[in-house]
């Protein structure tokens, strides 16, 4: 093993960060746990949406929350640092500096603190930027070789680039909302926003490209991210069938539920094991895992007729096939025997809701998935980190400051003070102008 | 105009779960070039086919994932395939390898530190279902039992009563095949200054847990688990197709005043605009569903989606993925590719840049490759003369001639 001493990837990279909610916050955590100086700007006066969405962080010693039903709404005594949902989008050791952009010498400080900056992160919708007076050619004139990362709906350019998305908004435009589901019925789509991770990701890797071709060239540039297109070739070949083959998705076969058309695998789905609510997942890649399945369930007759030798029968006798397992997985644990046929060789897995994930799941926590951070306001909670790790690369959900998500603003004078060398006195001053709010 | 990536030789090998990483790299330059068996690469085997006919040059799912990269089939069941390929790799940058960790044992791609003896700028990415220690290391698993395990199954779906669901699609897969890539540009950006590669481990399992957004935080601190069910409101339009419209976090009262514009020509507004209805929150919420399907039925998809748009709200039509070959902002963006097929003299429309890189665009140079079409030439490159061609071939490691292409 090389050394964990080497700085990590991204050491000394500086990012200004105006991202919000989770699509464009993702991106630059990543660059947090790799090692870049994310510094989010932020204001009193237009706080992030997920600083006052629920679920809220308990005080010390206080209980959670354990009431059902609607969330309770945000209210002002709960403050800007308790949005629960800010922690998993704001990780990477990020800094928090409040500046209210609406004032000019707010934005003043913005623009001084680009200057010190390799890259500008925002996920506005297209043209609010220019609209604060930061038009990209007068970024270039801040910081010549800037990397602006933009992480819009529909990106800057198009006809439709004023449309806006959320997560959802997205999945029903790529087609991942109606690939979720079961033939025949409307789509059921994520039950969560996808793609705010996947294209939070791409931007991060968009940010790593920039500043590779910056480090190449001297050249910065405009990456112009559109949610949208990260989103459409998740979708693997379907446009490529209709091109290619006339054949259009929308039909009664599709959407595939659980099952598994291509590759031809059969079984391939969930089944109800023994508890409450409690499901196995399995599939059988080919005959040899089908031979492995039927041995664990005892060989019962059912199974071994004929029909359900070859994958091409077993498709053929799906809805039989599946009744049959689910006659043998009812009567198990699922964790139990998951175990059972991974170690026959079946590929199998419970079904997992968040409570089992950081509760029981065996491999996240012999391999640390889940990482204590200390949050400012209200002690030590446990983050996901980056499902990666480097050999010779410190990546840590912490950042190198081995710190939770920021509360509002809290960097604010230590960000000015070291970065833009202001004083005692010059805070004082931006304060009473109401420029850091 | 160069590629960013264009200095970087990428060696790609293992199942489909990796492909996905070395065509987002392969988009910014990088020369990606895929080591496959003799009889190809199991996503050869993949369908939907061109003209639904198997062949392993016509697999439509092994051109999504491999349009722009080389092959080279090379069989490293044996001795002589193995050396052939640990040489290659004194030869490459990086080498992303994907499968379960007993068969990149097989093939010796497991000790990163090993390989880097002969080659110390060689980045070694593993792309594992379980990451490479842990007591489910060696579990078996497809993508559909990732997805389970990262909790996504059990909330998505129709409800409590119906089955959990996963999406169609390898999801788990292509997640773990992004942060494959950040951790590649995170070991190229690290190597640029210290002239060293380093190992990069991907976990699909993690790669597939980090995706459910609030589900892990709002059990943290509330100790609730949400139930499955279906996300916002989605209703029928007119012409059947399912409208995503507002998800329910984002009710303001601004936002209702919008909403109240919207429906007002439908005479659909009335029982939204009393300020009284809206003290109890879920029957406002109901109340906001109930107008909002019945204006969904009076109008297509298409109007929808322009009229809640025009009046900025993130309303879609959940479309199938083909359809947006039809969509006119993308092609304004030039995202769908065009790439040319020789052999079949005709032309595609792939899906393109995950983003607009000015200064370093996504450029597809190459149609997908057929079996083993690029073996001879990579391993031209490799300093493989003709004599040693003929010795490789005769020990089995190389197909007996040069493959047929289809026409």
């Amino acid at each position: 093993m090389m050394s964990k001493n080497a700085p990590p990837p991204l050491a000394g990279v500086r990012i200004i960060d105006l991202t919000r909610l989770g699509y464009g916050a993702q991106a630059t955590a990543l660059c947090g746990a790799l090692g870049a100086e994310v510094i989010r700007i932020e204001s009193r006066t237009r706080p992030d949406p997920v600083r006052v969405m629920p679920p809220f962080v308990p005080q010390p010693g206080q209980a959670t929350q354990t009431e059902t039903g609607f969330a309770a709404a945000w209210t002002p005594e709960l403050g800007f640092n308790r949005g629960g949902i800010f922690f998993k989008y704001n990780t990477g050791g990020k800094r928090s500096v409040a500046l209210n952009l609406k004032e000019p010498r707010g934005l003043e400080l913005l623009r001084r603190l680009i200057a010190k900056a390799d890259v500008l992160t925002e996920s506005f919708s297209a043209g609010a930027l220019e609209r604060m007076g930061l038009p990209w050619d007068g970024l270039r004139r801040i910081k010549a070789d800037l990397v602006y990362v933009s992480m819009s709906g529909f990106g800057h350019t198009g006809r439709d680039r004023a449309h806006v998305t959320l997560g959802p908004t997205a999945q029903a435009l790529t087609g991942l909302t109606y690939m979720l589901g079961l033939p025949g019925r409307r789509p059921a789509g994520w039950a969560f926003s996808y793609l705010d991770h996947m294209g939070g990701y791409l931007g991060a890797y968009a940010v790593m490209l920039g500043l590779r071709h910056r480090n190449r060239s001297g050249e910065g540039q405009h990456i112009d991210i559109a949610q949208i297109e990260p989103g459409i070739p998740l979708t693997g070949p379907i446009a490529l069938d209709r091109q290619a083959n006339d054949r259009a998705y929308r039909r009664t076969d599709t959407p595939p539920g659980n099952r598994s058309p291509e590759p031809s695998m059969a079984p391939h789905g969930v089944y109800k094991c023994s508890g409450d609510e409690e499901w196995i997942a399995l599939a059988c890649r080919d005959d040899t895992d089908w031979q492995r399945l039927r041995g664990a369930m005892g060989d019962p007759a059912w199974a071994c007729a004929a029909r359900f030798d070859s994958v091409a029968g077993r498709r053929q006798h799906e809805d039989g096939l599946d009744r049959g397992i689910e006659t043998f997985t009812i009567a198990h644990e699922r964790y139990a025997l998951a175990d059972r046929l991974a170690a026959a060789g079946v590929p199998a897995a419970p079904v997992q809701n968040a409570r089992d994930r950081m509760e029981r799941d065996p491999q996240l926590r012999a391999r640390g998935y889940f990482v204590p951070l200390p949050h400012t306001e209200t002690g030590t909670w446990p983050v996901e980190r980056p499902p990666f790790r480097l050999s010779a690369g410190d990546v840590h959900a912490g950042g190198t400051i081995r710190r939770g998500p920021p509360c509002l603003g809290e960097d604010t004078h230590a960000v000015l003070r070291t970065l833009l060398g202001l004083s005692d006195d010059d805070i004082r001053s931006l304060e009473e102008a109401g420029a850091l709010r | 105009m160069s590629g960013v990536l264009d200095d970087l030789r990428v060696l790609e090998i293992g199942d489909a779960s990796g492909e996905y990483a070395g065509r987002l790299l392969a988009g910014f330059g990088a020369d990606v070039v895929k080591i496959e068996p003799l009889n190809g690469a199991p996503s050869r085997r993949i369908g939907p086919y061109y003209h639904d006919e198997p062949h392993p040059d016509r697999s439509l799912h092994f051109w999504h994932y491999n349009v722009g990269k080389r092959a080279a089939a090379v069989d490293l069941t044996c001795p002589e395939g193995r050396a052939l390929f640990h040489r290659l790799l004194q030869h490459f940058d990086v080498v992303i390898a994907a499968g379960a960790p007993a068969d990149l044992e097989a093939i010796e791609l497991i000790d990163g530190t090993a390989l880097r003896c002969k080659n110390p700028r060689l980045i070694v990415v593993t792309i594992t279902p379980f990451g490479l220690d842990g007591p489910w290391r060696n579990h078996p698993a497809t993508d559909l039992t990732l997805m389970a395990l990262g909790g996504s199954m059990a909330v998505c779906g129709y409800g409590p009563d119906d089955p959990p669901l996963t999406c169609a699609g390898w999801q788990a897969y292509q997640t773990a095949c992004v942060y494959a890539v950040h951790g590649v540009m995170g070991a190229v950006l690290a190597r640029d200054l210290t002239g060293r590669g380093q190992d990069v481990e991907v976990s699909i399992h993690e790669a597939a847990v980090s995706i459910t957004e609030w589900h892990i935080p709002q059990y943290v601190f509330t100790g609730l688990v949400s139930p499955r069910a279906v996300l916002g409101l989605q209703f029928p339009a007119r012409d059947g197709i399912i409208v995503s419209t507002i998800v329910a976090d984002f009710i303001g009262s601004d936002v209702i005043g919008r909403v109240c514009d919207l429906l007002a020509p439908d005479g659909l507004d009335g029982p939204l605009r009393d300020p009284a209805a809206r003290a109890d929150r879920r029957r406002f919420h109901a109340a906001v569903a109930a107008a909002l399907e019945r204006y969904c039925a009076l109008h297509t998809a298409d109007e929808i989606y322009r009229a809640g748009q025009a009046a900025g709200f993130p309303w879609a039509p959940c479309r199938t993925p083909d359809e947006n070959l039809d969509d006119a902002h993308l092609h304004d963006r030039g995202f769908w590719v065009p790439v040319y097929h020789p052999e079949l003299g005709r032309q595609f429309l792939y899906a393109g840049a995950p983003f607009s890189a000015p200064a370093c665009p996504w450029r597809v140079v190459r149609r997908p490759p057929l079996l083993g079409e690029h073996t001879a030439e990579v391993l031209a490159e490799a300093g493989v003369d003709g004599v040693e061609l003929q010795r490789l071939r005769a020990a089995g490691a190389l197909t007996s001639s040069e493959g047929v292409a289809i026409r």
